[in-house]
């Protein structure tokens, strides 16, 4: 995809946003298992790509998921991931009705996300492209160029691994 | 004795991890990036070459379930069209393609046949037509098959110049060469109106 003139940029880069947004924020996520973080690598991304002024580029995807990875790790450098607790940004609030249950399930979150980011990238990169955007096996294969039942196995341990995680820390279904 | 090891505790599956990470991920992907079903499934014609084909949005354990019934209900549809459409003839001989203008005395019609079938003569081309071979009295009349509303597909004669619609009646279908779904019974012609 080539783009043309800079005044067509604001309406190109939403439409791409609203159709390439959801698979590279999973990148993202899988790369560095922090939803907030893989957000703004997102903007990051996009915002960088309106710096760009219409200057071509070839794989406009693979271009956005380069900037964007680059960008996660220039973060990484400069500052230590912490462990997320509690003040973790809230997507949704007011979504529960009860205050105890939200809590729960905020609490319960949190725990899965520990687990999510102890899991290797690759394991969280099947994981996030099933769970997150119900991708097929197929789908994932291709994305990641590797077989149908190469992701199935994948998906499998990870499974099992995540699992096995959130025993070892108590978390009880 | 440490009785308090993890024995205890339910082990997770397959099944609740699945769940589980359904949820988190619902909880965790940001809002503006949660789509609907439609706008997705937009989406994803026109997304990288890296993630081409059609995606199913159900989970992907439960697909498989809803395309058995997807097709056994299509086949159940089929099989009630067939069989209950009123102009079938049980009586009539298996493994024969009859298309025939029987050869008697004009403005005569062949005995056991019904012209007026006003809603079969809706035809839609949602189907190419398609072609096959029926033996009738001296010779083989090419036969061409379209799509058709009610019965799904239509018979029409390719015919000389100077055949005699006076005397053409329903033909008898059992059997179809290369042509599968084709349907059983009684087809009237589609150009009924010729009599007059």
């Amino acid at each position: 995809m080539t783009t043309k003139r800079s005044n067509e940029w604001p309406e190109q880069i939403e439409r791409l946003y609203r159709e390439q947004g959801r698979e590279l924020w999973a990148l993202f996520y899988a790369h560095c298992s922090d939803a907030e973080r893989a957000h703004d690598a997102l903007q990051e991304a996009f915002t960088r790509l309106q710096e760009q002024n219409g200057e071509p580029i070839r794989d406009m995807r693979a271009w956005l998921l380069q900037v964007g990875r680059n960008w996660l790790r220039d973060v990484a450098r400069r500052q230590k991931i912490a462990a997320r607790s509690s003040e973790h940004l809230d997507l949704h609030p007011g979504e529960e009705g009860e205050p105890i249950l939200s809590l729960v399930r905020q609490e319960l979150q949190d725990e899965v996300r520990k687990a999510m980011d102890q899991l290797k990238e690759a394991d969280r990169e099947v994981l996030v492209l099933r769970y997150a955007l119900n991708w097929s096996s197929h789908r994932i294969a291709e994305t990641l160029n590797t077989s149908s039942s190469a992701v199935d196995m994948r998906l499998s341990r990870a499974r099992k691994r995540l699992a096995e995680i959130l025993e070892r820390v108590g978390i009880e279904k | 004795m440490s009785a308090r090891s993890s024995q205890q505790k339910p082990r997770w599956s397959d099944a609740d991890v699945d769940s589980l990470l359904y949820d988190f991920f619902r909880q965790e992907m940001p809002r503006e990036l949660q789509k609907d079903v439609a706008s997705e499934t937009r989406s994803q014609e026109v997304v990288s070459s890296a993630s081409r084909p059609a995606a199913t949005l159900e989970r992907p354990n439960r697909s498989a379930a809803t395309a058995g019934l997807t097709v056994a209900a299509c086949c159940l549809l089929l099989a009630a069209v067939v069989f209950l459409t009123p102009n079938r003839n049980p009586a009539s001989p298996d493994n024969q393609v009859v298309a025939a203008p029987q050869p008697n005395e004009r403005g005569a019609r062949p005995a056991g046949t019904n012209r007026s079938e006003p809603e079969n003569r809706e035809a839609v081309a949602a189907v190419p037509p398609r072609r096959a071979s029926a033996p009738v009295p001296g010779g083989v009349v090419p036969v061409e098959l379209q799509a058709r509303t009610f019965w799904g597909v239509t018979v029409t004669f390719e015919v000389p110049s100077d055949f005699d619609w006076e005397q053409w009646g329903n033909i008898q279908i059992n059997e179809l060469p290369e042509l599968d779904d084709a349907p059983r019974g009684i087809v009237p012609p589609l150009d009924d109106d010729r009599d007059e």
